[in-house]
């Protein structure tokens, strides 16, 4: 595996300018995209809310990025959008990467919501994981249990033969096991949820 | 609508995941450097070279790549007959070791309580002036992560340079039981067979052994063979459930203590079936039982009649009863070594190691092999396995003990000190004949005050951190705190439980900042040059030995002279004319590690050791000894020892020889030990066993895993593994922190039932890689009285809820 | 409905084969990615498993490949689609 500079730990959405290199002659790092006629296609960047937030155009337009849940979280999972994020820019997200969701039984972060944007009447589910076998470990014939070891939903990994899946029904894409996998690259790939109910009925 | 936007966001991760196998970041079955990569100049200016990795006694071979002085890529060598190619989850991370923040880099001495920055000239001063004024009182404790050469210059400046034995290493808590096993039966120490065996046999058992986790490479050779339909039973013996019990077709839950009974009962039912192998036994064992009045390792000779008659008495049930194992499951293994059809290798570590018994089950499994003839043919094999790189090749083989000399041979034997008087060109009588402190009674004497006899009064200690890993520390370790006359110096790479009551840290360079040799558990001896500069002032173990030899030499202390007045550690050039190696500056004018290989190479013979010229290694992958030159001039290694079918030294017309039996008859030896209970046991006031050991992340006291921020991720804190009836009875929920107590001290930890290891009710598990959580407060350490190893599986202790213990307090 | 991300690995730097670039770019269900060295990232997107097997059937054929490489499978999405419908759905 090759290791991020130190000042670019831990991994930031931006891949590492590196100078090209090769191991035995297979090139294995960046240079600038050959222009093959074709543009590439710039990857999407997920963005996770908290749990219970309601349909995103709905929850953008009702935060009032006051930062109570961000004060909630008794894990600092929550934090401010990034500016680079656009109308992104300072609402809750969540990064699994610097700090993963640990599914409090309480969701002290929907509680603190004011402006009912995070709301209890719709399941907890921020998104869902699914392992990547090719750069998993546990499908690499060494031993790693750590992802379903952690995963604080009952049922969300199985791990068969010592290799983990995720049961997407069960998984509310906390990041848990993204935020644990040791992997030399991380097995876990991540999917936020794409839409959202509206509030509902409060209960 | 949402068909397509939940289309494109797929289409994108898609794009991103192959985006990342193309770039830099790259996949495992994409990096994997191709054989002869070393060979291959890099033109992009990253340079890729080997090394065996800087973990666990498996030895698995890296490939490391440097660019602009950093160490920034690792890949598993596909080479490398250890490991093929494939590394664990510590592997893939180890080049990242070198890298943490908190580096030691310049020497440190306490000054009133402070710690203040001083030169290495001061230093290496300090320590000089401290052994000549006082030099039997001063003790080296080493490791097995010395490398070979780091080990052999400790030994010689020691034993040769000083005529002190106080020099022992870490390993005494981690492996001498399984050489007083070794020696006891064989004469020789360490394993007959070789990794090889894994990929042979038909039934694998791991004796009180989580290979799953602790040797995860060499455990996927067995479990690999498994996916590729072969069918091969693994049977775990063990204390508690593990990673490597979910993997075995059997799991025997047994006792603490349980394996000595169960090894003298599969003995006993192979006498009693009379199937055990007669032409084997006839051809080549003894029996042997213990001396009544002081036994010893050699034992006395009993006759088959007397050893039938000793162990008559375990049979199955009484078995059942002292291990807890069925009577049946007895049966069932007693049947396996029955049956010479199939191919059986026992692996074990730690669990029989760490033992107080632990000379007397290592000699019983052997023994049941060699009853059996379940022996020396390949998948057939008694195997220990070592947790650290170079236990076998720089403890067990240069013999970096109390006792021992390089080759191995022993102090107490007048023609042992001769020969190696001759080697190292001493004068006779140079080499004291008084066996120096082990471990256990080093650190007592260290940290008792001198009034009261503790004898050692400044200890160097070299890439170990025994402030966290000795058993008892109340006891052993952090008394030091209030006796300001004992000196503790320490060399290490990071601040640890250890240098924290250090009174003079060295910087230390490590793994591909420095040349080194490491030996594995299979006799394989690897070589690796160095590949970066170590941070700021670290600086190399050896040239930290020798800088200190020759600041005594410059004293005019008379032993660091040879018998013609040379320094001891004087390397010369071709021309004859010496190199200043002790100054860090022309170190690496030369090879220091092939002049001090070469010379301990001389040794290596008299066991039948044999090993290759230095430059052999900077070829190969490693080479397994005995290493022998063959008529084109070529090297040839021996996996099978005492085989004839591989090995060049049993006697023409032999099938097996046994060459250094104990007995002096060529024939290896089957014990009999009598089985007694552990020293502490639970009762009304400890009512629970504690077992301690490794976790899958971390390597031993974490000081190099914890630095990396992958793995200190996926096992962030130390915890206690507890059976879920146990937690209901005492109101314990899942992730309380509870406080762990025995006789002799505490330690909090948070639980965790139904976690990766899940013990028995009345048995709690507590790993001890955690600096924070040091449950080496709570261990005991009693020890086995050949060996000398303490015991970390077995104690007494109670779980207390915080609350009850801050009111019963 | 198929998404899968592929990684192509030429015989020798992706520059040198533009006749087997120029064939994959041609085939409308794929998108071209990253490419370094020898390696072209690409994402195919097809409308059945069977088409997807016919793509990767052809690429592996190109001169010049000498290895295709799954990065990522996308999830069968009208199944998960339906999943995810069914837990929103509870309350």
């Amino acid at each position: 595996m090759r290791y991020p500079k130190p000042e670019e730990e831990p991994p930031s959405e931006a891949p590492p300018k590196t100078q090209p290199r090769s191991i035995g002659g297979i090139n294995i790092a960046p240079v600038p995209p050959t222009d093959l006629g074709r543009k590439s296609v710039s990857p999407a960047i997920p963005v996770f809310r908290p749990p219970g937030a309601i349909d995103e155009s709905q929850f953008l337009a009702g935060c009032t990025r006051c930062g109570d849940c961000i004060t909630a979280c008794p894990y600092d999972a929550i934090r401010k959008g990034s500016d680079r994020l656009g109308n992104v820019a300072g609402t809750p997200v969540i990064e699994a990467d610097t700090s993963a969701c640990m599914m409090c039984e309480d969701f002290p972060c929907i509680a603190s919501c004011e402006p009912g944007v995070l709301v209890d009447s719709i399941p907890p589910i921020m998104g869902t994981a699914k392992v990547t076998p090719h750069l998993c470990l546990a499908h690499h014939h060494t031993t790693c249990t750590v992802c379903s070891e952690r995963c604080p939903v009952d049922g969300a990994i199985t791990v068969t033969d010592g290799k983990p899946t995720v049961d997407e029904d069960t998984c509310t894409g906390c990041g848990v096991c993204r935020y644990v996998c040791p992997a030399p690259e991380n097995a876990i790939l991540l999917m936020p949820t794409f839409i959202r109910p509206g509030p509902g009925r409060r209960s | 609508m949402m068909d397509s936007k939940r289309r494109n966001f797929l289409k994108s991760a898609a794009m991103a995941a192959a985006g990342s196998m193309v770039a830099g970041n790259t996949g495992l079955p994409v990096v994997q450097a191709d054989e002869g990569v070393s060979d291959l100049p890099d033109a992009d200016g990253l340079s890729w070279n080997k090394a065996p990795c800087r973990f666990c006694g498996t030895g698995c071979h890296v490939q490391v790549g440097v660019e602009d002085g950093r160490v920034v890529a690792v890949a598993g060598d596909k080479a490398a007959d250890v490991n093929k190619g494939l590394l664990c989850v510590k592997g893939y991370h180890v080049g990242g070791i070198l890298y943490g923040k908190d580096r030691l880099t310049k020497p440190l001495l306490r000054k009133d309580g402070q710690l203040t920055e001083i030169e290495w000239d001061e230093a290496i001063e300090i320590i000089a002036k401290r052994i000549f004024d006082s030099p039997d009182t001063f003790a080296f404790y080493g490791s097995g992560q010395w490398t070979i050469p780091e080990g052999y210059a400790a030994q010689k400046f020691m034993k040769g340079g000083l005529g002190n034995n106080h020099i022992d290493p870490n390993a005494r808590l981690c492996m001498a039981s399984a050489v007083t096993g070794f020696l006891a039966t064989y004469g020789v120490d360490e394993p007959a067979g070789c990794y090889q065996d894994l990929d042979e046999c038909n039934v694998l058992i791991t004796w009180g052994n989580n290979p799953a986790e602790m040797h995860p490479v060499l455990f996927s050779r067995v479990t690999d063979r498994r996916s590729r339909g072969e069918n091969i039973r693994i049977i775990d013996i063990g204390t508690r459930r593990t990673r490597t019990t979910d993997a075995a077709n059997d799991y025997l839950e047994m006792k603490p203590h349980g394996d000595v009974a169960i090894s003298l009962g599969i003995m006993h039912l192979l006498i009693e079936n009379d199937n055990y192998d007669k032409s084997f036994v006839e051809k080549h064992c003894n029996f042997r039982g213990a001396e009544e009045v002081t036994p010893t390792l050699q034992g006395e000779q009993i006759s088959e009649d007397e050893f039938r008659k000793r162990i008559a008495k375990y049979t199955p049930e009484y078995v059942e009863e002292l291990s807890g194992v069925a009577a049946d499951d007895i049966r069932m293994l007693a049947d396996l070594f029955g049956n010479r059809d199939i191919r059986i290798t026992s692996l074990w570590c730690m669990g029989m190691n760490q033992h107080t018994m632990g000379t007397a089950v290592n000699s019983l499994v052997h023994g049941v092999h060699l009853l059996s003839g379940h022996f020396g043919r390949p998948g057939d094999s008694p195997t220990s396995l070592t947790g650290q790189p170079s236990a076998c090749g720089t403890v067990r083989e240069v013999g970096t003990l109390a006792h021992a000399l390089p080759g191995g041979r022993v102090v107490a034997k007048p023609e042992h000190r001769q020969q190696c008087e001759g080697f190292w060109n001493l004068k006779p009588g140079s080499i004291n004949e008084v066996p120096g402190y082990h471990t256990v009674k080093m650190f007592d004497q260290f940290t008792k005050s001198t009034d009261d006899g503790g004898d050692i009064t400044t200890l160097l200690v070299q890439v170990t951190n025994p402030g966290q890993t000795l058993p008892n520390l109340n006891a052993l370790f952090n008394d030091k705190k209030s006796l300001e006359d004992k000196f503790l110096i320490v060399s290490d790479v990071y601040p640890t439980a250890t240098t924290a009551l250090a009174d003079l840290i060295l910087p230390a360079a490590m793994w591909v900042e420095k040349n080194g040799m490491f030996g594995n558990s299979e006799r394989r001896t690897q070589q690796w040059f160095k590949m970066v500069d170590p941070p700021g002032e670290a600086r190399d173990d050896t040239w930290m030995t020798i800088a200190i030899a020759h600041k005594l030499f410059e004293m005019g202390y008379q032993g660091m002279k040879d018998k013609d007045g040379e320094f001891i550690f004087a390397v010369k050039d071709e021309d004859g004319k010496e190199i200043p190696v002790w100054e860090f500056d022309r170190y690496y004018d030369t090879n220091v590690d092939k002049h001090l290989f070469e010379e301990y190479r001389q040794f290596t013979t008299m066991k039948h050791k044999n090993l290759a010229p230095y430059d052999e290694y900077v070829k190969a992958r490693g080479l397994r000894w005995p290493v022998v030159e063959q008529e084109d001039g070529s090297w040839r290694e021996t996996r099978f020892r005492f085989s004839a079918f591989d090995d060049p030294f049993v006697k023409e017309g032999q099938e097996f020889d046994f060459y250094h039996s104990s007995s002096s008859d060529g024939r290896a030896q089957i014990w009999f030990h009598e089985y007694a209970p552990p020293p502490e046991m639970p009762d009304d006031e400890y009512p629970m066993w504690l077992c301690t050991g490794r976790v899958l992340e971390h390597w031993h006291t974490g000081t190099m895993t914890r630095r990396l921020a992958p793995l200190n991720r996926a096992m962030p804190t130390a915890y206690v593994e507890m059976h879920m009836e146990d937690a209901k009875a005492a109101n314990i929920r899942q992730g309380e922190v509870v406080t762990i107590q025995s006789r002799r001290g505490v330690c909090e930890l948070p639980v965790w039932v139904d976690g990766r290891g899940r013990p028995p009710r009345g048995t709690v598990f507590v790993p001890f890689f955690d600096e924070t959580k040091l449950i080496n407060n709570v261990t005991l350490e009693a020890h086995d009285p050949f060996s000398k190893q303490p015991d970390y599986k077995k104690c007494a202790v109670r779980v207390v809820k915080k609350t009850a213990a801050k009111v019963s307090s | 409905m198929p998404i899968s991300g592929l990684v192509v690995t030429f015989g020798s730097s992706v520059a040198e084969h533009a006749d087997s670039i120029e064939s994959i770019a041609a085939i409308p269900e794929i998108d071209l990615g990253e490419s370094a060295g020898s390696k072209l990232a690409i994402v195919v997107d097809s409308e059945t498993k069977r088409r997807d097997q016919e793509i990767w059937n052809t690429v592996q054929q190109l001169p010049g490949v000498i290895d295709l490489a799954v990065a990522m499978v996308a999830f069968d999405e009208t199944a998960e689609t339906n999943k995810l419908d069914s837990i929103r759905n509870e309350t």
